[in-house]
């Protein structure tokens, strides 16, 4: 019979399993009540080490680090936030667009035509007069202010833009404490 | 996130770093500064002492970096650095004790304040991993760093030895000493209650 499996062969078989010990290792350990009694203890204290997590630094360096080294924070590259706007700003757009299209006359006309005669009714009734009265009353402000709507649009999107960006960028020079 | 696409980035964030890109510096920090400081509590047991030499090592890293061969394990040579670090202030604080006039009250035992110790002891609310840091803190100091290193950092014992630049049989000694040490540390000053 081969001799027990020391300790570091104990900490082989739990990191790798089987493959961690040679075949005579592995056929002794199978037949060894020892050192199966020894691998259950040694496997209760690995549990126990595996909970060990890093300790925490009371302070940040970062700050101090960055002057002890004459670094300049860099900015990070923006491609896709500069997507990402372009496209909630064509979808600004699109919704201008297809949201006010249906409330001009002209459209909610060609509506009422093709419209059931039931349908129309109460659509004309219920819901074709409010709107159309707010059409009318958008119809004076809209498409007239139309390039002043569009600028303070992209006002707000330029706004939200910077906002967001120097939050991330905060975020993203935050460092753990 | 899997240990190519850590690697890849790790790679990005040492080229960038290289450049002297402080955003490189901040996400370096986010992931070893934890680490490192952890390995410099265990070698000089002082929290402030700790925080000094975590700072010096990542001046270190930046000025060193040209040195760090790309085909090697980063942490690897990070480590490196914290062990030598951490060696040269633990023996210029030993200079200066043999050079003081004042009777040499270093005897040969940890570094730790017991006085703290004794303090967090009748802390109720310190947890699980607190008693063991602690347990490993009563280590001899190359046990417990030897336990950190391949525990904490699941470094092998080939690295383990890479880093403390002693031979790997020496690592699988202090590797077994210290769990022994720390299984009776652990059995005969803690309640049972503490860690379950």
């Amino acid at each position: 019979m081969s001799s027990h499996l020391e300790d570091f062969d104990f900490e082989q078989y739990v990191r790798r399993g089987k493959k961690g010990l040679s075949k005579i290792q592995y056929k002794h350990f199978i037949e060894c009540n020892d050192c199966q009694t020894k691998m259950s203890k040694h496997r209760e204290l690995n549990e126990l080490l595996t909970e060990l997590s890093p300790q925490k630094m009371s302070v940040s360096i970062y700050e101090e680090l960055v002057s002890k080294l004459g670094l300049k924070p860099v900015k990070p590259k923006r491609d896709w936030y500069i997507i990402s706007i372009i496209g909630l700003f064509l979808f600004i757009i699109i919704s201008i667009t297809f949201f006010s299209e249906p409330l001009s006359s002209k459209h909610s006309s060609y509506i009422s035509e093709l419209m059931p005669q039931s349908i129309q009714i109460s659509w004309e009734k219920y819901s074709l007069e409010p709107l159309a009265r707010a059409a009318k009353k958008m119809q004076g402000s809209l498409p007239g202010n139309e390039p002043l709507v569009l600028f303070i649009f992209a006002l707000i999107v330029i706004l939200v833009y910077y906002l967001f960006d120097s939050i991330i960028i905060k975020q993203r020079l935050k460092v753990k404490t | 996130m899997s240990v190519k696409t850590d690697n890849m980035d790790e790679k990005k964030i040492l080229k960038k770093l290289g450049r002297g890109d402080a955003n490189a510096l901040a996400e370096l920090l986010d992931m070893y500064q934890d680490f490192v400081y952890t390995i410099a509590r265990r070698m000089v047991k002082q929290k402030e002492a700790a925080e000094e030499i975590t700072q010096d090592v990542f001046v270190k890293v930046y000025y060193k970096l040209h040195t760090f061969k790309k085909d090697s394990k980063f942490s690897t040579w990070l480590y490196t650095i914290v062990y030598r670090t951490c060696l040269n202030r633990l023996q210029k604080k030993s200079r200066l004790v043999n050079d003081s006039s004042l009777p040499d009250k270093d005897d040969g035992g940890p570094l730790y304040d017991e006085h703290a110790i004794e303090s967090w002891r009748d802390d109720q609310d310190y947890d699980r991993r607190e008693i063991l840091w602690q347990a490993v803190d009563k280590l001899k100091m190359e046990q417990g760093l030897v336990i950190t290193l391949y525990y904490l950092q699941q470094l092998s014992v080939k690295e383990t030895a890479k880093v403390m630049s002693i031979p790997e049989n020496t690592v699988k000694t202090h590797l077994a000493r210290g769990r022994n040490n720390l299984k009776q540390i652990l059995l005969n000053e803690y309640l049972q209650e503490d860690l379950i």
